[in-house]
């Protein structure tokens, strides 16, 4: 994952444009389908993918304002908005195995109160399109962001790690309704 | 399930030999053992995740990164299980908790530790706050006493603190502020280690001094409310929870104060005064039973989670 520093001029843009990796059949796509990565369903841990670590290949997409973007899966986009205001982002796409399973990474990830008032914007979305979890950060403060880079990525792991030590006995079990 | 802990390498010493618990820190700890944790819980019990009727966690208060860590693997694992989440006060854990233990019925509350101090009664279904510190929680003031003296942190600097007070002979006057209910505890601690280093380096008192004349004003400022409580509720019954509350001299000093009113002093040992799970599981037992349900959407954590906002519909 890249993170833009703040002198790029706002140019790293976003995995998912046009010709980038994220789209199926597009330069650089990995075999599989949007947002797979190299470790998704090739014996990596059950319906858990890996977020993407591999830079673009060919046809790099572009950012915002015409310059390269980072490629990656995880990027940080530095977006200008004005002089006083001036917006970093952080963007990861994760695949699961189901769209089930990124619900439930959403939900448990999504749900906690905002943070004390801070200097600046500190915002955190959490999206699932399909199978894919995509989570975007966006802060007014480099520092602000690299922490909430850093909290992030902690939690997804721990969910990761509770899902490949739960998820087997969830799903041997029998449907709802039969349960105890 | 009360019986799993979990500690790393002498984490508590270390992390408070720093500047005491940092949240980072303590959150990297959960995080590290709590699904081993769990899967031991389970497997002591001879449980199995069907067994379970709810997952209890704590919603607050507390530090923040700590709380989501749990909280993220509360949520998932009560998607992944099917069961009822229920949300829990920090405090209110500790107050059932001392009321499982000890029998109490409905005592008057001292809940002190390093992050809390309060005097809590129960009153048409919440747990109200009589009294509280206006600033520093006692725990605090005791630990931060005990890095100015360089008092080991093995186990505790609370501990250590209440051992050399035992050895204490003189003592000496330190600011007393109890406001109305309310007490303050940082102007004690400014004072104390301003002087601490000049009354020692003259041979005025000992280390032991300090530490017994810390105690004793902070001790008394505390049952001072509390008995204020008990007064204006007329209640024959005094709970002491937290982690200061293991100490023995503040028992001491409730124990006199109940007796010359008449009432019952309780108090649990180490193992349920200091944060556990247990609590936690104890007081959403309460609440699931009673029908508290917390629904994932607002199943956030909040670092400032008052006693008196839950409704403790539990008790009649």
């Amino acid at each position: 994952m890249q993170a833009a520093g703040q002198g790029t001029g706002g140019s790293t843009g976003d995995a998912d444009g046009p010709g980038g990796p994220g789209v199926p059949g597009g330069p650089g796509s990995d075999a599989g389908g949007p947002g797979e990565a190299g470790a998704a369903g090739s014996g990596g841990p059950q319906g858990v993918g890996a977020s993407r670590a591999s830079g673009p290949r060919g046809g790099a997409p572009r950012g915002p304002h015409g310059g390269a973007a980072s490629g990656l899966n995880g990027c940080c986009r530095c977006g200008a908005r004005g002089p006083e205001s001036r917006l970093l982002e952080f963007c990861l796409t994760m695949p699961f195995a189901t769209p089930m399973e990124a619900e439930l990474a959403r939900r448990s990830l999504a749900r906690d109160a905002p943070p004390l008032p801070v200097p600046g914007v500190l915002l955190k979305e959490f999206t699932v399109s399909g199978n894919i979890l995509t989570i975007r950060l966006t802060a007014a403060d480099h520092r602000q962001l690299q922490l909430s880079i850093s909290s992030c990525l902690q939690q997804l792991s721990l969910l990761m790690w509770i899902m490949q030590c739960f998820l087997p006995v969830f799903l041997a079990q029998p449907p709802s309704g039969q349960r105890r | 399930m009360a019986r799993c802990w979990r500690t790393r390498g002498g984490l508590t010493s270390r992390l408070l030999a720093q500047v005491g618990f940092l949240p980072g820190d303590t959150a990297r700890h959960h995080r590290a053992v709590i699904l081993d944790l769990l899967q031991e819980a389970l497997t002591e019990s001879g449980l199995t995740s069907q067994d379970i009727d709810c997952i209890a966690y704590t919603k607050g208060p507390g530090m923040g990164a700590p709380l989501v860590s749990v909280a993220v693997v509360a949520r998932t694992v009560a998607q992944l299980w099917n069961k009822p989440l229920v949300g829990v006060n920090h405090c209110i854990g500790h107050i059932e908790m001392g009321r499982l233990i000890t029998g109490a019925t409905s005592p008057t509350v001292l809940y002190v530790s390093g992050g809390n101090t309060q005097v809590i009664a129960y009153s048409e279904h919440r747990y109200r706050i009589f009294g509280e510190t206006i600033d520093i929680a006692v725990g605090n003031c005791l630990d931060r006493f005990a890095r100015v003296l360089k008092v080991s942190n093995d186990p505790s600097p609370g501990y250590n603190i209440e051992q050399m007070a035992k050895r204490g002979k003189k003592l000496v006057e330190l600011p007393y502020t109890v406001k109305g209910m309310d007490v303050s505890f940082s102007g004690i601690l400014s004072f104390i280690e301003d002087v601490a280093h000049r009354m020692l380096a003259t041979g005025e008192c000992t280390p032991e001094d300090l530490c017994f004349s810390l105690q004793e004003t902070v001790f008394a400022m505390l049952v001072e409310i509390t008995e204020r409580a008990m007064a204006h509720c007329g209640s024959q019954e005094a709970l002491i929870v937290g982690g200061v509350g293991c100490n023995v001299r503040l028992q001491e000093m409730m124990a006199t104060m109940c007796q010359e009113r008449g009432a019952r002093l309780f108090a649990t040992d180490e193992r349920f005064c200091i944060d556990n799970g247990a609590m936690i599981a104890q007081a959403g037992w309460e609440m699931f039973r009673a029908g508290h349900r917390t629904p994932l959407g607002d199943s956030g954590v909040t670092q400032r989670y008052r006693t008196d906002e839950v409704e403790v519909t539990w008790r009649d």
